[in-house]
């Protein structure tokens, strides 16, 4: 269930995991709407207790280093609680972003949201 | 006389509609019975419009819409709507079909919105065929330090980029996350001069140093100019900010495993690694990216042929 304050990003669990949804890119928006956003993510882990996170790009084709920023913030927050982050339905170009920034080889790449859940799940510590 | 394919699995779908058209009179009619037949057909003989059902077996309404906007962009799809049917039709309007008809209402509307559908076509084809022929495109912009004009300064960009004949739907995108990370840079880092240091390590910091700057003086009367110069073989964008400059060389390796941990330079890979060239002025509060054509997307230059 979501918590209804969010508005670039759609958030739900799925048993420890926290799953969140970019509803598209967030480059063009104020920087108060992508704080207050990030603030009430990473408020979520505690809240919902979830210790890992998957983050679903089905909504989104492109990205820069403005999402990759907020990404990295999540990923933060998830090493902190000793769990594990999984990105899923990653666009081709969103896929060489990734590759570019090198963060391919510490964030997990899955095809489906389903397969990111499995992951995160049977890794999470 | 405009061809339009209809595509329905029901054999009796398919008559009442052909004979609707029929009865119009200035409207050629052929059939497929699912999307995969439509697809053949289309690749036969490209129909001015395609008027299609949402169920059916092997391929449905819904998956034939966005193969044909990938393919063939140009042959506009509507679609036949039943009840029970509205949410996928949202979602075949969203993926690009032109309109919708509900079944129960084809006699009254098929024949006005199909005459209304095909002359907008024609508009459309008779602007692109016009756009095409265009052989070089300059455009300068002042923009605010207000990233909310960050996406449709790309947009527009892009949509240049692509009218040029410069470049394929994926190179598209990255002429655009390149163009982001110059305008971005330009705002945050060059006019606010808020150094993206202070990312990962105090974002709350981060984010009211932008929000209080925005309204500071100098940084609130600081403009972003952006220059573009297309031609058909290249694009050449140029982005200018007011704020201090940086020394490009005196960014982090990328290569160095640290670099992962701070978001110091990652604006600069992402516009090197998807321009062909990406220069920046003594100063670094101007850089200058270049997109050349991609000559496998595009291996014939327009008008050349």
């Amino acid at each position: 269930m979501a918590m209804g304050r969010l508005q670039v990003f759609h958030t739900e669990t799925q048993s420890s995991t926290l799953v969140v949804v970019p509803l598209g890119n967030i480059s063009s928006l104020s920087g108060d709407v992508v704080q207050s956003d990030l603030e009430c993510i990473l408020a979520e882990f505690d809240q919902r207790r979830a210790t890992s996170a998957v983050v679903d790009f089905c909504h989104v084709s492109y990205f820069g280093s403005v999402m990759l920023a907020a990404v990295q913030m999540i990923w933060k927050r998830v090493r902190s609680l000793e769990g594990k982050l999984g990105l899923c339905n990653v666009s081709q170009v969103g896929r060489e972003i990734l590759h570019v920034s090198k963060f391919d080889s510490i964030w997990p790449i899955y095809d489906s949201r389903q397969e990111a859940l499995e992951a995160t799940k049977t890794q999470a510590v | 006389m405009p061809t339009i394919l209809v595509v329905d699995d029901s054999a009796v779908d398919r008559r009442v509609v052909g004979g609707l058209l029929e009865k119009d009179g200035e409207l050629q009619v052929d059939y497929a019975v699912h999307g995969k037949e439509a697809l053949v057909k289309i690749e036969r003989s490209f129909p001015d419009l395609i008027l299609t059902d949402l169920i059916m077996p092997e391929m449905d309404g819904l998956e034939l819409v966005s193969t044909v906007r990938n393919r063939y962009p140009a042959v506009p799809v509507v679609l036949m709507t039943s009840q029970g049917s509205e949410e996928t039709a949202v979602e075949a309007l969203q993926k690009g079909a032109a309109s919708y008809i509900p079944k129960h209402a084809l006699a009254q509307r098929l024949s006005e919105t199909l005459h209304r559908v095909l002359v907008a076509s024609r508009r459309q084809q008779s602007h692109v065929k016009m756009l095409e022929c265009m052989t070089k495109n300059e455009c300068s912009f002042v923009l605010r330090n207000d990233n909310t004009l960050v996406e449709s300064m790309v947009t527009y960009l892009q949509d240049c980029v692509t009218q040029m004949g410069l470049c394929d739907e994926t190179e598209r995108t990255r002429v655009g996350v390149a163009l982001e990370e110059a305008l971005v840079n330009a705002l945050y880092h060059g006019n606010l001069e808020v150094g993206s240091e202070l990312r990962g390590e105090n974002d709350e910091a981060y984010f009211k140093l932008i929000a209080r700057r925005s309204r500071e003086s100098p940084y609130c009367e600081r403009r972003i100019y952006v220059d573009a110069k297309l031609r058909r073989d290249q694009a050449i964008f140029v982005v200018r900010d007011e704020g201090m400059g940086f020394d490009p060389s005196a960014l982090p390796d990328p290569n160095d495993p640290a670099s992962l941990e701070r978001a110091h330079g990652r604006g600069v890979l992402l516009m090197r690694a998807f321009m062909d060239e990406v220069r920046y002025n003594e100063t670094g509060n101007q850089v200058m990216l270049i997109k050349r054509r991609d000559v496998r997307a595009n291996p014939v230059l327009r008008g050349d042929t």
